[in-house]
């Protein structure tokens, strides 16, 4: 037992440790993009007719409450309007989602609605973003999900640097969280996805000229997508899929914060909890589908993801598990654990590491690093990053019954939520 | 001009093979005085004809000056046995008639004869300086050359009377009469010794005697050793830590008898140095420093008993040999039992095939387990001091150096005893043995130091006896301390360093010797230390525990990096919007 038990903690802190530093290393990487990401802008200096023509992809399956919002974002939009092309697609909305479309589509020339019909229709993200794309004519295509307000700045940040950059097969701008001070999830959340996008995105860019595409607001080659048949209909997360043939097909993707969007996040726990799950079977799924033919993978850097999702999902969570596991027990039954003091260090180094990362990752943006957030983010390691766990618990569980019992994917639209007129600067 | 040539060159190789007969006779002579061992041949006389305890202790003593010796039965001996014997004893432990051919066996004999006991009379007439008697009682016994006296207890030897040209070397007396005896006598270049048995709390004196006997001149230094005992995985470290530093300021050499595997008497779960990093490395240090590492068995127990409590080598139960499994009742049968000779050979060689097997495992097993850790034994201690003959046998395969006291008897393993000074005997079959002759601090025991002390001076009535004592250090520094004291106030002491002797360890999988204080080892580590899951999970530790020290390190580091950038941040934020 106890010989068992300290192998096993011996392994857990070889994972866990494996991954906090890789991502400190990520972080190292992070901060230093974003000291000179801006520099890439100054190759923007063209004139308006070499702008490449752009078609936005916007998904929308019963949207009524969020699209307008996103609509309105488009018209705002700083980009010469007869090369952009907005396409709409509402895909099997029950609600009033296409009318409000059909409604901008008369009004504005350059927005499109596009809706799918049986057997096409309601098979979810990728499918709708398919059927868009067969209407699309521009060279450079852009997603955001029905629920983003991008600034009027991005579609550009987003289009001229994919034309400027041509080794980029695709450009993934930033994404901020807009409802942030709703409530102590969304403060949560927005600490998060900061801190994910400058740790893990910045960080791989700077470090491995790598970023994996997010479902929204990012800029993507036609004849790419072209040459990749689109997107993978099967991926309950698209946008990592997608992300991996782009490199196998030789290119990088660009991480280049200076393209925002915002977006709405979760306002209460089970539509979060679902919408993770969505997130992390979708990953799990990539880790499957790949693992097993990264010898077929012609883009060898994809191995450095692939493991990184490995990490994530398997080891790095099983070694919290049982780390966590084995503190539990030894709290009732004395394991006489060999590792002695230095696990109190680890762990309070552990906390440290979490918390000036995170701190760091806040710093780069404006007035993010608050008291209040600063608190939070104590607050966080105890509790969101916990709940990660037993997340990933799930995701992996409920993918492992859907290959053993050979399921098909079902496609959960997280919830959108009402917001208030606003304030998005003021997050 | 030929011829003159020629009678040159024979004059010359005249005068050189004249100068090379007068020098090398001597040369060789002296050589041979150097490297020629006594040889010595022993005949005794007990009453089932075998040998007993007496003549192994008569073996401790003969062995401090020769481990040439030979043990013959009066009934078997014949002349040509003596042939080559330098010195010859004759151990007559009871009063009885010799065969005939002792009346002329030592006519032609040259070497030095000494008698012991019973039937001087009657080995011709080399003992015709003496006139034997009956026997009578003394109490007290002192060398005549010297002032050094012995108290006995009351014991009882032959009485004799010496002839003139004889000289009396040890007197007895009986101290309420004031009547001296004579115990040890000399006359025409043999000896007589009037004890007919021989131990140690009576022979100190015998013991120094035969220096004489054997005109080996040694000198007045006392060799001397501390050993701490029953050193196990569980062993508190700390105080084993504290009296190791004492030992090492005063730059005393010392022992630690380990005992390599624990055994919870209870439960039988089994501590090994893996259980025990502190200790261990309080060990390590000790092999460093001044001490060395004495195997003290395997798990110091035999049937279920607590480690370092029980037995080893010896099945106390049966109070013999360990021919069968501890779990296995038995009878030992005897020859009797047997229809034919041969039968019963067989059935002992069955008996002692067990006893090697089992003894063989279990040193095999000891000298693993330390080396696993790093430590290498360099000598063997039975637990408790027992073993039977023909466990000292094996054992002299596997190790060159014997420590503590010996068991003389294979019928009663309470029949131990001690030699005076370091010894060769050959029941040990060339181990050298470092006896343990002061004792050791009993808890309870009033005046335990004074005691070891009054042993110490019992031993230095020999010139070279060994001052050798041991301490539990489970009973503190400080007892040690007050033992130390006394230890350091001895004069003339030189304290053994197991290292810078040359002993040798033959493991089956371990080999261990020592040149210049240098410990050399051979043996394949990754085999001995994979051989357990223990060891290489201990070793796993150690690595992870010095690992994870390097990741807190780093991950510091990257803390206070990524806080410097924080700030730096916070400051170009400050600056943008002011």
């Amino acid at each position: 037992m106890t010989v068992i038990a300290n192998l096993f903690l011996y392994i857990s802190i070889f994972l866990i440790w494996t991954m906090l530093f890789y991502h400190a290393f990520l972080m190292l990487g992070g901060y230093f993009h974003s000291l000179k990401y801006k520099d890439f802008k100054k190759r923007f200096n063209i004139p308006l007719e070499e702008y490449p023509k752009v078609s936005i992809l916007i998904p929308a399956h019963n949207e009524e409450i969020v699209i307008e919002d996103t609509i309105q974002s488009m018209i705002r939009l700083d980009y010469p309007k007869d090369k952009l092309e907005v396409l709409i697609i509402n895909d099997n909305s029950s609600d009033q989602t296409g009318t409000i479309i059909d409604r901008y589509a008369k009004e504005y020339s350059y927005i499109h609605a596009v809706h799918t019909k049986p057997p096409h229709a309601g098979k979810g993200k990728s499918g709708a973003l398919n059927q868009g794309f067969q209407h699309s004519t521009g060279e450079m295509i852009v997603v955001y999900d029905a629920d983003n307000t991008p600034e009027p700045a991005a579609i550009r940040n987003l289009a001229l640097g994919l034309l400027k950059d041509k080794e980029a097969g695709a450009m993934v701008g930033k994404f901020r969280v807009v409802n942030a001070n709703k409530n102590l999830l969304t403060r949560l959340i927005n600490i998060e996805t900061l801190t994910f996008q400058w740790l893990a995105q910045a960080g791989r860019w700077f470090w491995f000229r790598m970023a994996t595409i997010p479902g929204t607001n990012f800029a993507i080659r036609r004849s790419i997508l072209d040459e990749l048949g689109g997107w993978d209909e099967k991926a309950l997360s698209e946008d990592t899929e997608l992300s991996i043939r782009v490199y196998n097909l030789g290119y990088y993707i660009r991480f280049f914060p200076e393209a925002v969007t915002w977006e709405q996040e979760p306002e209460n726990i089970r539509v979060w909890w679902r919408q993770r799950t969505r997130w992390a079977r979708g990953n799990i799924y990539v880790i499957l589908k790949y693992l097993f033919q990264i010898h077929k993978l012609k883009n060898k850097k994809i191995v450095i993801d692939i493991a990184y999702f490995l990490f994530t999902y398997f080891l790095f969570f099983g070694g919290a598990m049982i780390s966590h596991l084995i503190f539990a027990v030894n709290f009732v039954h004395d394991l006489k654990l060999s590792i002695g003091l230095v696990s109190y260090a680890l762990l309070i180094i552990g906390f440290l590491l979490f918390v000036t990362e995170v701190c760091l990752a806040l710093s780069m943006e404006k007035k993010q690093l608050t008291t209040k957030n600063f608190f939070i983010v104590l607050l966080m390691y105890f509790t969101y990053s916990q709940l990660w766990i037993l997340l990933v618990i799930q995701a992996v569980f409920l993918e492992a019954k859907r290959v053993l019992l050979k399921q098909e994917v079902k496609w959960y639209k997280t919830q959108r939520f009402k917001q208030p007129e606003q304030k998005r600067n003021s997050v | 001009m030929q011829v003159r040539t020629m009678g040159r060159h024979k004059i010359l190789i005249f005068i050189i093979c004249i100068t090379l007969c007068t020098i090398l006779p001597n040369v060789s002579v002296e050589a041979a005085k150097e490297a020629k061992e006594p040889e010595v041949l022993v005949i005794y006389t007990t009453r089932d004809g075998k040998m007993n305890e007496e003549q192994r202790y008569l073996d401790l003593l003969i062995g401090h000056f020769t481990s040439n010796i030979r043990f013959i039965s009066s009934d078997d001996v014949e002349k040509s046995d003596l042939s080559s014997a330098t010195h010859l004893f004759y151990f007559g432990q009871y009063s009885t008639q010799l065969p005939a051919k002792f009346n002329t066996l030592f006519d032609e004999y040259e070497g030095t004869i000494v008698a012991i006991g019973y039937n001087s009379e009657k080995i011709g007439n080399q003992f015709s300086f003496i006139d034997p008697k009956h026997e009578v009682t003394i109490d007290q016994i002192s060398m005549k050359s010297s002032d050094k006296t012995l108290d006995i207890t009351k014991m009882y030897i032959v009485e004799i009377k010496a002839y003139e040209g004889s000289e009396i070397l040890i007197n007895g007396r009986l101290k309420e009469g004031g009547v001296d005896y004579p115990v040890m006598v000399e006359g025409n270049g043999n000896y007589y010794y009037a004890f007919d048995t021989v131990d140690s709390s009576r022979a100190t004196l015998f013991a120094e005697a035969l220096h004489d006997v054997f005109k080996i001149e040694h000198e007045e230094i006392s060799p001397g050793y501390i050993r701490l005992e029953d050193v196990h995985p569980l062993v508190n470290p700390k105080p084993l830590q504290e009296i190791a530093s004492m030992l090492k300021e005063k730059d005393i050499p010392y022992m630690v008898a380990v005992i390599p595997i624990y055994t919870n008497q209870i439960t039988g779960k089994r501590s090994t140095f893996a259980d025990s990093p502190e200790l261990l490395k309080v060990l390590k240090q000790i092999q460093k420093d001044g001490g060395s590492i004495v195997l003290h068995g395997y798990t110091h127990q035999f049937r279920a008993s607590e480690t370092g409590e029980g037995f080893e080598f010896w099945d106390v139960e049966n109070n013999s040999p360990i021919y069968f499994p501890e779990d296995q009742e038995y009878t030992l049968k005897e020859e009797k039992d047997f229809s034919s000779k041969e039968d019963y050979l067989n059935y002992i060689n069955d008996l002692k095939a067990y006893e090697r097997e089992y003894t063989e495992t279990k040193i095999n097993q000891g000298i693993d387990e330390l080396a696993k850790y790093g430590l290498y034994p360099l000598a063997f201690e039975a637990p408790h001091y027992t073993m039977s003959q023909y466990g000292y046998e094996i054992l002299s395969e596997y190790f060159s150096t014997y420590v503590g006291q010996v068991q003389l008897s294979d019928k009663d393993w309470e029949i131990m005893d001690t030699s005076p000074y370091i010894t060769s005997p050959s029941f040990l079959h060339g181990m050298k043995l470092l006896p343990e002759t002061m004792g050791y601090i009993q808890p309870g025991v009033e005046q335990a130091v004074q005691k070891m002390m009054d042993n110490a001076g019992r031993i230095r009535l020999t010139r070279d006896g060994i001052l050798a004592a041991f301490y539990h250090p489970y009973l503190g520094a400080e007892g040690f301390k007050e033992l130390l004291d006394e230890l350091d106030k001895l004069p003339n002491v030189s304290w053994i360093d197991l290292k810078e002797m040359d002993v040798w360890v033959k493991g089956k999988n371990v080999s261990i010797h020592t040149v210049n204080g240098e410990i050399i080892k051979d043996f394949n580590r990754l085999k001995i230390v994979y051989s357990s899951m223990e060891a290489p999970l201990f070793y796993l530790g150690q690595f992870v525990r010095f690992a994870a020290w390097v990741m807190v390190v780093i991950g510091g580091a990257a803390v206070c990096v990524f806080i410097v950038f924080t700030f730096r941040l916070i400051k170009r934020n400050n600056q943008i919007e002011g």
